[in-house]
């Protein structure tokens, strides 16, 4: 048996092997998915303090408001429509005047940005741990195929 | 012109949310004013006419207390079409109403004025110290609620 130098034409055939030609382009793709992954999982980390922060914030709005309510006219205007419907139709007017005047409008703004800003972020979430998964599934899939 | 492409476009559509926005923003406003004036009118005649209808000058410094942003029922305007709580006083055609705002209004009545308790319209007469109830009323320039509807709960 020869040595291994160069110009052994066993080791030309060796260097000589082509690497399969969608090798390069799996490799860039799952560098892709890879790093496509990675910010998907960062994102749903943000808004996991997001999302927990806000449940806070919605949590304080709603005691706010329900404080705010109770101590308010409003509640008790408005069990008026439950209560006597014909009255308050026939006074349309003047009751729509005391809904709006006793209206604590501050409180239930806070409350629907609060809640607004939740909604947002759950919906942020899902989206994200939601691709994250897709990712993931496409990784495995791609590892059984041997790719 | 191509009506379908017009109909389509992202454009008029965008238009649209921006005129309907402004539009809601506008309304908004308008029926803040509004409210808010009324509020504020009826407050200076509230304020004015304490004395007269209540015989003392208010427990608070008028309709204004200390407080912000609207966290407390207390830090605005008093209203004039309507109050809730309890009934303080029963005059011959007048109630006063402690409201839960913690003001105290006073209800004028007249003929046409309906009291309710329960299912079944009661008199005027019936209601009593303590009761809880909900007035429906316009303002008066005197600072007093003319009733319209009374819930006795």
């Amino acid at each position: 048996m020869g040595r291994l130098t160069k110009d052994n034409p066993s080791l030309r055939r060796a260097t000589q092997a082509d690497a399969p030609k969608k090798l390069f382009e799996q490799i860039v793709k799952r560098i892709r998915i890879e790093k496509q992954l990675a910010s998907a999982r960062k994102k749903a980390v943000y808004f996991s303090v997001a999302l927990a922060l806000s449940a806070i914030a919605f949590f304080l709005a709603l005691a706010t408001l329900r404080g705010t309510l109770n101590q308010s006219e409003f509640a008790r205007a408005f069990s008026l429509v439950l209560s006597d419907p014909g009255a308050v139709l026939a006074n349309w007017y003047d009751f729509a005047l005391f809904a709006l005047e006793s209206l604590p409008v501050v409180s239930v703004l806070i409350f629907f940005a609060a809640l607004l800003v939740l909604l947002e972020s759950l919906k942020y979430i899902a989206r994200y741990i939601g691709r994250a998964v897709s990712l993931e599934k496409t990784i495995q899939k791609k590892q059984v195929n041997g790719l | 012109m191509d009506f379908d492409k017009l109909s389509q476009s992202k454009l008029l559509k965008r238009t649209a949310i921006v005129l309907g926005l402004l539009i809601i923003i506008l309304a908004s406003f308008g029926v803040g004013v509004f409210v808010g004036y009324n509020k504020a009118r009826f407050s200076y005649a509230w304020s004015d006419y304490y004395d007269r209808n209540f015989g003392r000058p208010p427990l608070n410094d008028g309709p204004l207390p200390p407080g912000g942003f609207g966290f407390s029922p207390n830090d605005n305007f008093v209203s004039g079409h309507g109050t809730s709580g309890s009934i303080i006083s029963v005059g011959s055609s007048s109630i006063a109403v402690s409201g839960n705002d913690g003001i105290e209004r006073t209800v004028l009545l007249s003929t046409s004025t309906i009291v309710r308790e329960h299912r079944g319209d009661i008199r005027f007469g019936d209601l009593r110290v303590g009761e809880p109830v909900v007035v429906i009323g316009s303002p008066n320039n005197q600072g007093q609620i003319e009733a319209r509807f009374i819930r006795a709960f």
